[in-house]
């Protein structure tokens, strides 16, 4: 059993679809969800009451449309905290806005990504997901 | 002989009979012998009682001492003249007699003539009286009083007149008081005497009052002095002239200083209206259309008038409209001639004022009467001041000028009607030209047009983005159970056709909104009526939400059944609790409240959330408007709470939101009974 994932997205059903995505995709981490921007920064500083999930996870799914904290603000305060810089950030979202997308790069995103229409597409994404930043992508030595 | 001397004595006897003054004979032991009938006319004791008893019994016991010693002196052989003392009569008054007497020591007899002076010495009293009342009332008077005759000279002087002059009453007595005191003119030039006006009351006895002269001190300084000379009458006769004077330096110079102070306003006052009206007067000419005309305007009126808000608006009475141009972009007020409507604005009060061509003044501490000035009052505006532009009585235009502090003062009312007459003037212009009035028609209508075209394509952009979300759950869940492999069990494909039908009702919801959203601007909104039961209405909503399976929701519901738009309702009620999801953590109830008040209902939806700012209250029920820091802000369209607010009010109800008790927000929304409930 490989590292957690972080999924931050404040739409249930849509959270709900990445669950079943990253099930069908058979990803076998286990997959934290967080409603809000707050909650995940908890979850991330060690404050939240779900003690597993203080640790650095090995990948990070933002929405950048958040309640209380945006996507941009959870992955601006990720590259300031040293135990986390290195974590890869992908945003899902759907907004096609180039100014979020610059913003989401100049802030350290890894890689942008727009929510696809249909549950196949998004097992696909999730899957290509998996794969790359899980099996393929070699992290810096210190995160091993 | 017998018959001689008889006669002799009655001569005598008829003498002292006769005789007005009191004539009596003493014996030296002290009572009378013999007394003439005056005693009895003058003190009316009877001359039985007068010589019965020892005549000292009848003076004044402050006189016996005195009368006895004189007695003695008589015994002795001298002679009294003119000895004064006062005798009791019957009535127990006192008559002062004045005593003529020889003493016969062979006799051993007085023989004494008296007279009654009392009426003299009461009168030489009295003046004796006066004179000290007097003379004390002129030397306690503060101002100089001094009195001269028919030829200016000096009769008195009172104690003030030599603290005010310094020269003693000696040294003014006897010479022309004009001479001493008053020889000179302000101008240094002399003041002869035949001129000088107080002369003029002692000949012809008109009083007069002066306060531009001056007069001199003893020391050779002088002073500005007011004087009132009256003249002195004597029985009738004018004998001279009372002169009251005092000094008046301190009020000249009060009197120099408001002055001078009042000048130098007129004159800067003046000198500012004069280059303001040049410069407007310019700026009219130069302005090569309203637009230009009323920020040209604005902008210097703002230089002239400190005011945190300037407005200029065109009317249009018949289709209660105005065109506002406000004074500049500090305010946030973008962009020259928007049209608003009158209804709810200071102007629908203030009209038939400004008809009259009166200001207008609105405290919105006290008239707080519509939304528009509840909102004033929030961004701190205290005071809104009026005046009306008026072309040929008719009033065409107006100005406002709304502040943090009073209204505007006169000065800054004359400067604001003053621009207005000249904004008027150049209006006149325009009107006449008609292409104006058409261009500017025109402009109305491309700006209302941008204006729902901004208003437009913002909510599309949000909406789009909730539109995108809903469809997507759709797509996905519906791909879900169509691709179902063994995972995926009756149970969840039931629950996923749930998720999607609720991702559809949401989406019903969403269109609704947009095609509403444009029914209110286009004025196409009327409320559909029908009987409805609101807890049930309520639990629908919260169903195809969905939210209890996400949201801890406490309902509190009474049984109301009540005629209300359906969809409004619904819609209100959504908006509300996805707003409250959307705002506030989730391990935090929501709770909802449907209450009968006096008069219809109210629903309540409350959160434990961050609450509303003060400050957002009113703001976030603005369309595309949405409350909080904008980095935090999460989705939605930002016409929620719009709607909620509008349906509330085309229902004649309202919304608004509080605190909630205990923290949190509060929502309110009232929705009134009709006559057939």
């Amino acid at each position: 059993m490989g590292k957690l994932i972080l999924v931050a997205e404040d739409d249930p059903q849509h959270a709900e679809l990445i669950l079943e995505a990253f099930s069908a995709a058979k990803i076998a981490n286990p997959v934290l969800v967080c409603k809000d921007g707050a909650e995940a920064i908890a979850h991330l500083s060690g404050e939240a009451p779900h003690h597993d999930a203080g640790g650095v996870p090995s990948l990070l799914l933002l929405d950048l449309h958040l309640p209380r904290r945006s996507g941009l603000e959870v992955l601006e305060w990720v590259r300031d905290q040293p135990h986390l810089k290195y974590v890869p950030v992908v945003m899902l979202t759907s907004s096609r806005e180039a100014e979020d997308m610059t913003k989401a790069y100049e802030l350290g995103a890894n890689s942008y990504l727009i929510k696809p229409v249909g549950f196949d597409a998004l097992v696909q994404v999730i899957r290509t997901l998996g794969m790359y930043w899980l099996v393929l992508n070699q992290k810096p030595v210190s995160e091993r | 002989m017998a018959d001689k001397s008889s006669d002799v004595f009655t001569r005598y006897d008829r003498f002292f009979a006769m005789s007005l003054d009191l004539l009596c004979i003493a014996g030296f032991d002290g009572y009378f012998k013999q007394i003439n009938p005056s005693w009895e006319r003058i003190l009316g004791w009877t001359s039985e009682e007068l010589t019965g008893r020892p005549f000292i019994e009848f003076v004044h016991p402050d006189d016996q001492q005195a009368t006895i010693a004189e007695a003695q002196r008589l015994s002795g052989g001298a002679v009294t003249i003119s000895f004064e003392n006062r005798y009791r009569c019957r009535d127990g008054s006192y008559r002062w007699l004045v005593w003529t007497a020889n003493g016969s020591r062979e006799d051993q007899l007085i023989f004494a003539v008296a007279r009654d002076v009392t009426e003299s010495k009461d009168q030489a009293q009295r003046l004796e009286r006066m004179t000290a009342e007097y003379r004390a009332l002129l030397d306690s008077a503060a101002e100089a009083v001094w009195g001269v005759d028919r030829d200016g000279k000096t009769l008195f002087v009172n104690l003030a007149t030599t603290e005010l002059l310094g020269w003693e009453p000696h040294e003014l007595i006897g010479r022309v008081m004009h001479d001493v005191v008053h020889h000179t003119r302000p101008d240094g030039s002399p003041y002869p005497s035949a001129e000088c006006p107080v002369a003029a009351v002692a000949l012809n006895g008109e009083s007069v009052h002066i306060d531009t002269e001056v007069l001199w001190r003893r020391d050779g300084t002088s002073f500005p002095a007011e004087y009132r000379a009256t003249p002195f009458i004597i029985d009738g006769d004018v004998v001279g002239a009372v002169v009251t004077s005092t000094d008046i330096s301190d009020r000249m110079e009060a009197v120099d200083a408001r002055r001078a102070i009042e000048a130098e306003r007129r004159l800067a006052t003046s000198y500012r209206r004069l280059e303001l009206l040049r410069d407007i007067d310019k700026g009219i000419l130069a302005a090569g259309s309203l637009e230009e005309l009323a920020s040209t305007t604005l902008d210097r009126l703002r230089r002239m008038i400190a005011v945190d808000q300037c407005r200029l608006v065109l009317l249009d009475l018949e289709r209660a409209q105005g065109t506002v141009f406000a004074g500049s972009t500090e305010t946030g007020e973008t962009g020259l001639g928007f049209v608003v409507e009158f209804k709810d604005t200071p102007f629908e009060v203030s009209l038939d004022a400004l008809r009259k061509g009166e200001r207008v003044i609105i405290d919105l501490d006290r008239d707080t009467f519509s939304d528009h000035l509840v909102q004033q009052r929030a961004r701190g505006i205290r005071t809104i001041s009026i005046v009306p532009l008026r072309v040929e009585r008719e009033l065409v235009a107006m100005m406002s000028f709304s502040r943090a502090g009073e209204a505007l003062n006169e000065e800054e009312f004359q400067i604001a009607e003053e621009v207005g007459n000249q904004v008027g003037i150049a209006l006149r212009v325009w009107r006449l030209r008609g292409e104006e009035a058409l261009r500017l028609e025109l402009a109305r209508a491309n700006e209302r047009l941008r204006a729902a075209d901004e208003m437009k394509n913002l909510f599309l952009a949000a909406a789009s983005h909730d539109v995108r979300g809903r469809i997507a759950a759709i797509v996905g869940y519906a791909e879900l159970v169509a691709n179902a492999d063994d995972r995926i069990d009756a149970e969840r494909t039931s629950r996923f056709v749930g998720e999607i039908l609720r991702s559809a009702h949401a989406l019903d919801g969403l269109l609704s909104d947009l095609l509403n959203l444009d029914r209110l601007f286009r004025g196409a909104l009327e409320p559909q009526r029908s009987r409805e039961d609101l807890a049930a209405l309520i639990q629908r909503v919260i169903d195809e939400q969905g939210i209890t399976s996400r949201r801890q929701v406490e309902l509190h519901l009474d049984d109301i059944t009540q005629q209300v738009d359906r969809v409004m309702v619904e819609r209100s009620i959504d908006n509300l609790i996805k707003n409250a999801e959307r705002y506030t953590p989730h391990s935090t109830p929501i709770w909802v409240h449907a209450r009968k008040i006096s008069g219809g209902t109210e629903i309540v939806v409350e959160d434990a959330g961050p609450g509303v700012a003060e400050h957002d209250r009113l703001r976030i029920f603005e369309p595309f408007r949405r409350g909080g820091d904008a980095s935090q802000r999460p989705g939605g369209s930002g016409v929620g709470l719009y709607l909620v607010s509008r349906f509330a009010e085309l229902q004649g109800g309202r919304a608004w939101v509080q605190d909630r008790e205990g923290g949190g927000a509060s929502f309110h929304m009232t929705l009134p009974a009709s006559a057939s409930d």
